[in-house]
């Protein structure tokens, strides 16, 4: 029955994506993936692991699954050098303590060379001390508190909501010139302050006024905080919450009518495929939002071949979103840096040092930038992103890699110049 | 200070108000009608959204969508009132509640697993119409919601007041065994009071979906602070309820335009729950109905025979004799992902038996002994922060800091007892759960919130003879035996008599001049301490805490869970913490869905408290109690 259910949401989601895109998907021909032998790794296994949300207060598994499809493929097409990527994925139900109890698994009892394509609210803070511990590193999807981007062991190929935030302002500052800024996040430290930080700082750099409200996340009435947004008379109300609160806070907005009043951007978390229908015509060529990574219509051959490895090897119900995106990239780019290996020696501590060791960023065409691990104490390699607006149920791209400019990122551009990575 | 207009937030506050007032008296209803305060009701709520969505949006008709949801609402909730309720309809009120968070949890899971935490947005045909008011654009779905709200006030006040079923509703929830002597036709009577309330929820489900927001979770523990608004009313008096809701709404949103104070405006529903019972009960409306009698000494076992001293002195070298083997041998065998398991297993079985003290010695249930486990964990946390002393000493702040609340929590307990006192602690927790997500937990940062904002984040050292995961958990272990030895040695001194006599009757025992006050609050300070030295244990583990893991539920979850265990028995506590935290592992490392493990969590809660009053340990300790009999007679029977 599950199946059944599942199917029928998925085929609705694919319909759609065929509406919305005219199905990209159909274009690509068969994935490429790792040496693209079309013969089945054999050797003894590498052993990578995955931390994602997937039950809890919202669904965050988009990325690991991204990840389990693209090695599947690498599995099916000659292995790293001949032999298969073992992954397990584990879900930390957003609890600390479970986040725990599956690195404890992952680091002692698999053995992982590397964690891949994570994508945790709470992971980051619980697991830290363990990762630095015992010398593996994070090559994650996504990392959203604050947490994620100053781990001395954990590099994610996203931006994450602070610099997500700040690019749809700067964006709508660029193009509408918005002089009065109100950026409302859940009120959970490390992710609500971190996120409309940037903005804020940003803002008083630019004269740009800039109010942050911080909201319970369980909060029953947005029409308050929508009402207490329009106190603050702001050009733009920039919605830094996971898409479900988005959702919320912009149906609050319809029922107040203030889709003609002020614009409204959110952060990359509101970009897939069913977002622009579910909000509904009312908010046609209203809502903006910044993407961490590049938008899904651009048809570029790495694009096409994110579909492809997701129709092949991924269930159909797996959400085709930016942070299933990232998933695909961390994968792939951890492949890419083991194949340079000698296959015999992968294992937890060539791999931390080939990863430490990087001179280099890896580029892929979903991405703006290269990404990178390096040596640095905190990672935060992806800082541009495009932006698109919600147009006809479907996403239409605006503005297309653009750097974001928070102060706070002067560290880690000081140690991309160092090791030569940007000028 | 510049007072910004209020006018539009109380206009807001109303419409929400209003939907807190609907939900409040379906609470209300079924509680007069049948006894039970129905933890259930937001997830009977949001299968009724989620089932009027999904029609919705495979493109059938909406009403057909509503009306099939609304029917789900009333079949599920008649299912359970009709199957499940008559089998604990003899339980304590409090029992009774906890089994509906079974039911909860149960529907929490389905929804989760074939819908998911999506953000849905649930459309009704009024959402387009709306008038101005103060600036405010009221939706026709707000102003229904109100105007349903008044109507089926008044229509239930006629219902239960001139009605012959209303009146027997009423009998039923006063006496039921009197009842039903008296001819009333306690099942149908029953029935009827489940598919209203069902009814209720579901429309109530559907218009929360629709103005709040449609996610399972959300609607599922929404039910909490709309318990608030009935306590108003001592979950009797249907007006109050309204006006306590409305009341609730209001203040609700007055708060977010002040930025003090908005971060805990959602304490709301908690305060004014708490303020109201306190204010009843000043005001002399008894409070202690169906509490008396709770932890009746005949669910325990009989005085056993022979010294008992000599019994408690050999019980004590067994269970220390065990808990040696089984700190030597775990760590050699088990993995590491069941050694972490196994830890936090052990840690939370400190926490059962810091609820099982309340419940077993005092015949009193507190919802709030997560929450004090919460504040037990900050302040072991933030005075490990501030000062850097050894772990031990930060645990020993952890304990006093959660004990020194608990008392403060428990001093609700002096004036009332039973099925309200669990209420006020429920609300307890309900507020603790606001105020750790304004203020989370310290991570090493300065100032008194102690939270880093910009660098990473520090972590508690654990302590200096047990930094490897295997001595953690022997320490842990050390933990829990000591804390088993503590409760204990109360049980058998002077502390342990006076709590037997008070449980007894208070009467009695102010005969006999116990000093009520001071053993009352002695029992909710130890539990505290007990609730507080987990929480430091909990820090220890990871070295951070997280405010996620403090919801009000969670305290409701682990007065349940101490329950199935036993809250009389030695097992009990143990088998709580393997519950609470053995269990899921298994099922986590089968790589069973978690919605799985949840609906598989609400089955097993719902039919424990359905089969074992006494809880399993009860049930296993019976078990080897008739062996030993059996063993016996045997013997006899071979001498003869």
């Amino acid at each position: 029955m599950r199946r059944s259910i599942k199917a029928a949401v998925a085929a609705v989601a694919c319909t759609l994506a065929a509406l919305a895109f005219n199905d990209p998907a159909e274009a690509a021909s068969a994935p490429k993936c790792g040496l693209n032998t079309g013969k089945a790794a054999t050797g003894a296994p590498i052993s990578i692991g995955g931390i994602v949300g997937r039950t809890g207060p919202a669904d965050f598994s988009s990325s690991g699954d991204a990840a389990a499809a693209y090695f599947k493929c690498v599995n099916e097409n000659g292995g790293i050098n001949g032999r298969p990527i073992e992954y397990t994925l584990e879900d930390d139900a957003w609890k600390p303590e479970q986040a725990a109890q599956a690195a404890a698994k992952l680091v002692t009892d698999k053995k992982v060379v590397a964690l891949v394509g994570s994508n945790s609210f709470v992971e980051c803070a619980a697991n830290q001390a363990t990762y630095e511990k015992n010398e593996v590193l994070v090559v994650a999807g996504v990392g959203i508190p604050r947490d994620c981007f100053f781990g001395r062991n954990y590099s994610s190929t996203n931006a994450g909501p602070r610099l997500s935030n700040l690019g749809a302002v700067q964006y709508m500052h660029g193009k509408f010139g918005i002089k009065s800024v109100v950026c409302v996040a859940p009120n959970i430290p490390g992710v609500g302050d971190f996120s409309c930080d940037g903005v804020k700082a940003w803002g008083a750099s630019k004269g740009v006024a800039v109010n942050v409200i911080l909201i319970d996340p369980a909060a029953i009435d947005m029409t308050s905080i929508v009402l207490q947004a329009m106190s603050f008379k702001p050009d733009l109300i920039e919605a830094s919450l996971p898409r479900d609160g988005v959702i919320a806070l912009l149906k609050a907005a319809e029922d107040q009518d203030l889709g003609s009043k002020v614009k409204f951007a959110a952060p990359t978390s509101v970009y897939n495929l069913e977002f622009p229908k579910t909000i509904g015509p009312y908010w046609d060529n209203k809502v903006y939002a910044q993407l961490e990574l590049e938008p899904f219509d651009k048809q570029s051959p790495d694009m096409l071949n994110w579909y492809a490895v997701l129709d092949k090897y991924a269930s159909k119900n797996v959400q085709r979103d930016t942070f299933n995106q990232a998933g695909y990239l961390a994968a792939r780019w951890i492949v890419e840096v083991m194949l340079t290996m000698d296959p015999a020696k992968i294992d937890r501590t060539s791999v931390t040092a080939a990863l430490r060791g990087m001179k280099s960023g890896l580029q892929s065409d979903i991405a703006c930038g290269p990404w990178y691990f390096g040596p640095g104490n905190r990672h935060n390699p992806n800082h541009a992103g495009s932006v698109a607006v919600t147009s006809g149920e479907k996403w239409v791209t605006q503005q297309s890699c653009f750097g974001v400019d928070d102060p706070d990122l002067a560290d880690v551009l000081a140690t991309e110049k160092e090791l030569g990575i940007r000028k | 200070m510049i007072v910004p207009n209020l006018g539009p937030f109380v206009v807001s506050g109303l419409a929400t108000g209003a939907v807190y007032a609907l939900s409040a008296v379906a609470i209300v209803i079924l509680f007069r009608a049948s006894g039970v305060v129905n933890l259930a009701q937001g997830a009977i709520g949001a299968l009724s959204a989620i089932i009027a969505w999904q029609i919705g949006n495979s493109g059938g008709p909406p009403w057909i969508g509503w009306i099939a949801g609304v029917i789900a609402a009333m079949a599920v909730s008649l299912a359970y009132g009709r199957l499940l309720a008559p089998r604990v309809a003899h339980s304590d009120p409090v029992v009774r509640a906890v089994a509906t968070l079974g039911l909860a949890l149960v529907l929490l899971g389905v929804m989760d697993f074939f819908w998911g935490e999506y953000g849905r947005v649930l459309r009704l045909p009024t959402d387009s119409l709306g008038v101005r008011i103060l600036d405010v654009r009221v939706t026709y779905t707000r102003l229904i919601a109100l105007g349903l709200t008044c109507l089926v006030t008044v229509g239930t006040i006629f219902f239960l007041g001139w009605t012959r079923m209303g009146l027997a509703m009423r009998a039923l929830a006063n006496r039921r065994d009197i009842s039903a002597m008296l001819g009333v036709p306690v099942l149908t009577v029953d029935s009827w009071a489940w598919a209203m309330s069902g009814l209720i929820a579901g429309v109530s489900g559907i218009l929360l979906a629709n103005l709040a927001r449609m996610q399972p979770l959300f609607l599922t523990f929404m039910v909490i602070p709309v318990i608030a608004a009935a306590i108003a009313g001592r979950v009797q008096s249907l007006g109050i309820a309204v006006a306590g809701g409305l009341a609730i709404g209001v203040i609700e949103a007055i708060g977010t335009p002040f930025p003090s104070v908005a971060p805990y405006r959602t304490l709301t529903p908690f305060v004014f729950a708490i303020v109201a019972l306190v204010f009843l009960q000043r005001h002399g409306h008894p409070l202690i109905s169906g509490g008396a009698g709770l932890g009746a000494d005949d669910v325990r076992s009989g005085a056993p025979a022979g010294s008992p001293r000599h019994r408690a002195l050999v019980g004590v070298a067994a269970g220390v004799a065990t808990a040696l083997v089984v700190a030597l041998a775990v760590p050699e065998i088990a993995s590491s992902y069941w050694l972490r398991v196994l830890t936090a297993s052990a840690i939370l079985a400190l926490g059962s038996l810091a609820t099982a003290i309340i419940y077993a010695q005092l015949g009193m249930v507190s919802l709030c002994q997560f929450a004090l486990v919460g504040v037990g964990g900050w302040v072991a946390l933030r005075s490990w922060h501030a000062i850097h002393w050894p772990f031990e000493m930060s645990l020993l702040c952890g304990g006093v800091g959660a004990a020194l609340l608990g008392l403060i929590f428990g001093l609700p307990a002096l004036r009332m007892r039973g099925l309200y006192l669990a209420l006020v602690t429920l609300m307890i927790a309900g507020g603790f759960q606001v105020v750790i997500t304004a203020i989370d937990f310290p991570d090493g940062g300065a100032g008194f919130i102690g939270k880093i904002y910009n660098g990473p984040r520090q972590y508690m050292d654990r302590p200096g003879l047990a930094t490897t995961d295997a001595a953690y958990f022997r320490y842990c272990l050390g933990a829990l035996v000591i804390g088993y030895l503590f409760v204990l040695w109360h049980q058998r001194s002077r502390a342990g008599r006076a709590w037997a006599m008070i449980r007894r009757s208070e009467a009695c025992a102010l005969s006999a001049s116990v000093n009520i006050v001071a053993y009352k609050i002695w029992a909710f300070a130890l539990a505290g301490f007990l609730a507080g030295i987990c929480g430091g244990l909990l820090a220890g583990l990871i070295g951070t805490l997280d405010l996620t893991s403090f919801p009000a539920s969670e305290s409701v979850l682990l007065f349940a869970v101490t329950l199935i265990g036993g809250a009389y028995s030695w097992l009990g506590p143990i088998l709580a913490g393997l519950l609470l935290r053995a269990v899921p592992g298994l099922l986590n490392d089968w790589h069973i869905d978690g919605n799985i493990a949840t609906i598989v969590f609400g089955a097993g809660l719902l039919h424990a408290l359905i089969t074992a009053p006494g809880g399993v340990a009860g049930q296993i300790l019976d078990t080897v109690g008739r062996i030993k009999v059996f063993a016996r007679q045997v013997r006899r029977e071979k001498a003869v």
